[in-house]
């Protein structure tokens, strides 16, 4: 994914590391990250754009292309900054930062699409208007990261950075619905930058600090809990972290 | 910079690369791919996860890229 600037695909080989293909998805809409739902298709995050892009990354100029109108979740900026997705059956889950001057303003949202259909999915059919699953936190991102045993997607919201004001969020992907804090950045010590769901009992998130590249929290005694974790709906839902 | 250390830089990255397609349970992996950067311009580096040997520099790419990989394109 060539970002800001580049606004295009590149098929790389990684047999010959050779590029295959190259293609636009479109001037100045700094494509983010990439779904693949099937060899013809796949999904396009464009955090300069209000539209999300499926493409065909098999063919030459990715043809066909069609967008999908996010529009109705952006900020006062006009768009909603989509960053990472992810997966999970037939749905995928955009993160929209919402962020204004790349400040972490606004609540974000994940919105889900239904890949079989490629609607967006109202998560909140009692709401008037097509919901999307608002974060508690702000400024997603971090990749989405999936509990296999819990059956939940992580993602870290790092809301404005330099302060510590984000975390972990946990969502059920199966209700589309947000539950909630995982861990604070003011528990693991600095703004978040990824996150590693490792086992039910132990996860990896890696924070920075204003004076010092990325670092990684010491290792804690294995099976030993975090005392901000919240819920503590199971022991086996509050991992520890390092 | 040096590009071993644009590589050692991109660790983190290399590291990253395992999340990219969580659901799916594939092969064991036998290389990695570390994407750097000067801000001017962007390259592919790999590591064979056996040997441990890098190359450098493999392919040329934005100097704003992430990499992401795709098994269910890997016939292409």
């Amino acid at each position: 994914m060539n970002r800001f600037g580049g606004d295009n695909i590149q098929v790389i080989d990684p047999s010959t590391n050779a590029t295959v293909r190259q293609f636009s998805v479109g001037n100045g809409t700094n494509p983010q990250d990439i779904v693949f739902v099937s060899p013809a298709k796949a999904y396009v995050s464009r955090y300069g754009s209000a539209s999300l892009l499926v493409v065909n990354p098999s063919d030459a100029n990715g043809l066909p292309q069609t967008p999908i109108s996010l529009a109705g979740f952006a900020d006062s900026d006009g768009l909603p900054e989509m960053a990472r997705m992810i997966k999970v059956g037939r749905y995928v889950f955009v993160a929209c930062q919402r962020l204004t001057n790349f400040a972490a303003t606004n609540p974000s949202m994940v919105v889900v699409i239904d890949s079989q259909t490629d609607q967006v999915v109202d998560v909140d059919p009692n709401a008037a208007g097509v919901q999307a699953i608002t974060l508690t936190l702000r400024n997603p991102v971090t990749t989405f990261d999936y509990d296999r045993v819990n059956g939940r997607l992580w993602i870290g919201c790092a809301g404005d950075f330099g302060v510590l004001d984000g975390g972990v969020e946990v969502i059920n992907p199966y209700t589309f619905s947000d539950e909630g804090v995982r861990v604070t950045e003011a528990t693991l010590g600095g703004d978040i930058n990824d996150i590693v769901w490792h086992t039910a009992t132990h996860a990896y998130a890696l924070v920075g600090t204003a004076r010092s590249t990325a670092w990684s929290r010491g290792i804690r005694a294995p099976g030993s809990r975090s005392p901000t974790c919240s819920p503590p709906t199971a022991a086996s839902a509050c991992p520890t972290w390092n | 910079m040096h590009p071993l250390r644009q590589l050692l830089a991109a660790l983190p990255l290399l590291c990253s690369l395992s999340l990219l397609t969580p659901s799916v349970a594939g092969a064991a992996e036998t290389k990695a791919f570390a994407f750097t950067s000067d801000f001017s311009t962007g390259k592919l580096s790999v590591a064979n996860l056996a040997t441990r040997a890098v190359s450098l520099d493999v392919a040329t790419v934005g100097s704003d890229a992430v990499v992401r990989y795709s098994r269910v394109c890997s016939t292409w």
